[in-house]
């Protein structure tokens, strides 16, 4: 599988990320962050119909998950690691991922 | 139950100032403004926890990505202990996620247990110390006892390293290894981040797909 990080880090939830489903889970995951009701149950909803109930729940998981992981880098003020940069560094010449994501970088 | 620094009360506590904070008009005006740190008022706050505790709830539910550094210590001098905060971010951490889950599935978030009596155990692990993150933490190669094990057996990723936000909760170890399990239950294990494992009913890439667009959406830089 080839995937199009530029697109996953786009924030363009239609882009063409080469993920299977991709749109319909970033739509799902955008809806349930940010969306109405109404949004979120047809994102639900449209997703249910591409990838099936036990895909759904491990979505909705790994969504809520990370709604708080992201609080506790974001409260304990973490440092991104070496690692992770030096991969974004080989993966993406030239990508700065914070002004990209429009944050300063610690 | 009760935690390292706080009783079973004070931690239903602030799982309900959790909720609460989605509703706070206070929070609501700050996280609209230019900056969330010139905006007076009083949270609508539902418990008799202290005030910086109901402020740090309130701002880590509603506007976690302007935190800073800053605002943090002016907190701790307020009168909030470094685990107290460190055990407050878990606690709160982990009613997001039960909440969120709730509400992607379409199903009402649970009701809060009644707490369980009992004093906080007071278990902090001295040797933590500010090195990857503004709060003190214990790092791998110094750690001990549980949290040597807890790094070996579970936190250490396939690439042979521990992030630091699997880290950042060692101040309070028994909060670390309770986010740990969090982890392992909604994410993947450590050593299977990225992997072809068949853990789940969707594949690694659309875990991650999941996973960045949610902190993107957050705008974590972590």
């Amino acid at each position: 599988m080839r995937v199009d990080l530029q697109a996953v880090i786009s924030g363009v939830v239609g882009a063409d990320t080469g993920v299977p489903a991709g749109a319909s889970l970033r739509r799902f995951a955008r809806a349930t962050i940010l969306g109405s009701a109404h949004e979120l149950d047809g994102a639900r909803a449209e997703l249910l119909g591409e990838i099936g109930p036990a895909a759904v729940a491990d979505a909705a998981a790994v969504a809520a998950f990370f709604n708080a992981y992201d609080r506790v880098a974001d409260a304990t003020g973490t440092i991104s690691d070496g690692p992770m940069r030096e991969s974004i560094a080989h993966l993406l010449p030239g990508f700065d991922v914070a002004a990209a994501i429009g944050v300063q970088a610690r | 139950m009760p935690g390292a620094t706080w009783t079973g009360a004070e931690r239903v506590a602030i799982a309900g100032e959790a909720r609460a904070a989605q509703v706070c008009q206070l929070c609501a005006d700050r996280k609209s403004a230019l900056s969330p740190y010139h905006v007076p008022g009083e949270h609508a706050t539902v418990t008799p926890l202290p005030l910086p505790a109901v402020d740090a709830v309130h701002r880590i539910v509603t506007d976690p990505a302007r935190l800073t550094e800053r605002w943090l210590s002016s907190t701790v001098d307020s009168g909030l202990s470094e685990p107290q905060y460190v055990e407050l971010v878990a606690v709160v951490a982990t009613l997001v996620a039960v909440d969120t889950l709730a509400l992607a599935l379409g199903v009402p978030p649970p009701a809060l247990l009644p707490p369980a009596d009992g004093r906080p155990s007071g278990h902090v692990a001295r040797e933590a110390v500010v090195h990857s993150a503004w709060v003190p933490t214990v790092s791998p190669e110094t750690a001990r006892g549980e949290l040597a094990e807890l790094y070996r057996d579970r936190l250490t990723n396939r690439w042979g390293f521990v992030g630091n936000v699997n880290r950042a909760l060692t101040l309070v170890p028994e909060e670390q290894l309770m986010m740990c399990s969090l982890l392992e239950a909604m994410y993947v294990p450590m050593a299977q981040m990225g992997g072809g494992g068949a853990l789940r009913a969707i594949a690694p890439a659309q875990i991650e797909l999941v996973a960045a667009t949610v902190s993107a959406v957050n705008g974590c830089f972590y």
